[in-house]
């Protein structure tokens, strides 16, 4: 146990060295987030044109959770391939299998310790996603569920990309794709959307998560009547598919890297 | 004592527990590293018809307290060795041991018995100072930083770092990044060190800095150490043994006295001041085993004293010639061989 609490020591005192460290980067970071959003958000008011004052609450309330899902998911989908990506550029990668712990341990910590300094991050975008846009945010218990469940399996679907970058390496266009994919989602809404790219977004691990978080914090529902909702366990079936998928796929990505010598080339 | 074996991942059998791991002194024959018969080939082409070897059927056995050396030119099979005794490159065929005498199903256990530099100074965080470096490698492998402080300060101390205690990994020397580098593997006190290439790109006071700290590693604290290098006077001074390895094939494992009386030609070099007529020097190369290099104002005879009894009428036949040519003698002195021509002997490739 001591073990396990050491290396999410190192993992966590890693990450909020950097972060203190290149405190400078992590503002830009979080402004060009907000950025990006100010300029999605006046771009679809001005296209929505003059609506109610209801509406327009429930539309920016819509857009922040979205944005703030899609925000987690984006560090969530880059950390994993970064991670890979510098361990092999600097050479630390094969140390890390030299951990006395299975590498997917190793990288859960990190995984972890990553998402504690994303939150501590995500607390001023917050505050000027609010600010700008004037909504109020409820964090109830089944918002938070909701959350919870989508971000594993991104976690999952990210394990699954980072097993590609393991075996392929130069995979940093991968994440970008779906970053900008999840991106969209947050913003729009899939109720006018052909059946086609329902099913399409019901596959990925990102879009039924965000639709049931955006009506879930617009219209707040008890956690019984959300955790019996079909839409919640369809969420939860996608989501332990994905870290199924993604375990399985970095286990057997580790063992051919092994096989093939990969794990020290770039 | 040796007991059965678990072979759980192909090609690896676990032996030691980690309980044990800094007082390991290895099992009754003494060593701390196996490998029997371990090959890897590489499958080639789109049906996989071609095959690379890079490591056919090696055996050798690395005892405690030991620096064994394995010599090679590039593409040997040096490192692709090292990384099958660490885990990170899976054996096609053959067994890595490590350790002693029970056995262990954890391949987490195996993996506390080696400390290893791979690649020179690609093994730190460019972004974490020297002092995080180690705490971030000593908490990866299951030590607080209250366990670690004094034998990372320590550490620093024998590397002459600490002074770079507070700056970025990124910022240091080369050699300093070496040198931090081991001491991150040390950290945890591995029995077994295992340092792939620790002087490439080097100064020579750096090399000569981690050449010192190496012997002491082995001398003081009975560690053993599995060093590849291209450099031979870093083999001869620290190693106990060396092996040679080309194509992948380990060519032979001794001594570096065993192998200059095996395979390395002492030479008696008779210089002379200024020059030889052509009659004199076509005298002298007729002899055997003696070749004659002209300088800007001396001479350089030098005869092959391998032939034993035959080389040394040699010798005398070449001073009788020098004598007769009125040459004046500046120098005769007996050049033992050096393990760069012993390897260049046996590899047909530059050591260095």
């Amino acid at each position: 146990m001591k073990r396990i609490a050491c290396l999410f020591t190192a993992e966590l005192s890693h990450r909020l060295i950097l972060l203190r460290r290149y405190a400078l980067g992590t503002a830009a970071d979080v402004l060009t987030f907000y950025l990006v959003f100010v300029g999605v958000h006046f771009s679809i008011r001005s296209i929505v044109g003059e609506v109610g004052a209801a509406d327009l609450q429930r539309l920016a309330t819509s857009q922040v959770v979205g944005f703030l899902a899609f925000y987690f998911s984006s560090m969530v989908l880059s950390s994993i391939g970064n991670y890979l990506r510098e361990g092999v550029e600097q050479g630390t990668l094969e140390q890390l299998f030299l951990a006395p712990h299975p590498f997917l341990l190793v990288l859960g910590a990190r995984l972890i310790s990553t998402f504690i300094i994303d939150v501590l991050r995500v607390v001023p975008l917050f505050f000027l996603l609010t600010a700008t846009t004037g909504v109020r945010i409820a964090f109830t218990p089944a918002g938070l569920l909701i959350f919870f469940v989508l971000l594993i399996g991104v976690y999952g679907f990210a394990v699954l990309l980072g097993g590609l970058t393991l075996l392929f390496k130069r995979t940093g266009q991968l994440p970008f794709l779906f970053q900008v994919l999840f991106l969209g989602l947050g913003f729009s809404s899939l109720e006018g959307a052909s059946a086609g790219i329902r099913v399409v977004t019901a596959v990925l691990p990102f879009a039924r998560g965000v639709a049931l978080l955006k009506s879930t914090t617009i219209e707040p529902m008890s956690i019984g009547s959300v955790v019996a909702s079909a839409g919640f366990l369809e969420l939860g079936l996608n989501a332990l598919g994905y870290v199924l998928i993604g375990v399985l796929f970095f286990v057997w990505s580790e063992r051919v890297a092994k096989n093939r010598g990969l794990l020290g080339r770039y | 004592m040796e007991g059965a074996l678990f072979p759980l991942e192909k090609g690896v059998v676990y032996h030691e527990p980690m309980d044990v791991l800094v007082k390991n002194v290895g099992d009754e024959s003494g060593s701390m590293v196996e490998l029997r018969e371990i090959s890897k080939w590489y499958a080639r082409g789109v049906l996989h018809r071609r095959a690379t070897h890079a490591v056919r059927g090696l055996s050798l056995k690395i005892r405690t307290g030991e620096v064994f050396g394995l010599l090679g030119p590039n593409g040997a099979g040096k490192t692709t060795t090292v990384k099958m005794i660490c885990g990170l490159i899976r054996p096609t065929s053959g067994d890595v041991r490590l350790g002693a005498d029970r056995q262990t199903p954890r391949q987490a256990q195996r993996r506390q018995l080696i400390g290893a530099v791979l690649e020179g100074n690609r093994n730190v965080y460019w972004n974490l100072t020297a002092w995080e470096n180690l705490l971030y490698y000593a908490r990866l492998r299951g030590l607080s930083r209250r366990d670690v402080a004094p034998r990372g300060r320590a550490l620093l101390d024998l590397f002459e770092l600490s002074a770079k205690r507070t700056s970025l990994a990124g910022t240091l020397s080369r050699g300093m990044q070496q040198k931090l580098a081991v001491c991150c593997a040390l950290i945890a006190e591995p029995p077994i060190l295992l340092v792939d290439e620790p002087t490439l790109g080097l100064d020579v006071t750096s090399a000569r800095a981690i050449e010192s700290v190496l012997g002491d590693l082995v001398e003081k604290d009975g560690r053993s150490v599995l060093l590849t290098t291209h450099n031979m006077k870093l083999a001869e001074s620290l190693c106990h043994r060396i092996g040679i390895i080309r194509n992948g094939e380990l060519l032979r494992v001794g001594t570096v006295r065993e192998f200059r009386e095996l395979f390395g030609r002492p030479l008696c070099h008779i210089e002379c001041a200024g020059s030889l007529s052509p009659e004199t020097r076509t005298r002298l190369a007729r002899q055997p085993g003696t070749t004659v290099e002209a300088g800007d104002d001396t001479v350089r005879i030098s005869v092959d004293l391998s032939a034993g009894h035959e080389a040394t009428a040699c010798v005398y036949a070449a001073l009788r010639t020098l004598e007769e040519a009125g040459a004046r003698l500046l120098s005769l002195r007996r050049e033992e061989p050096s393990l760069e021509d012993v390897f260049v002997r046996m590899t047909g490739a530059g050591g260095s």
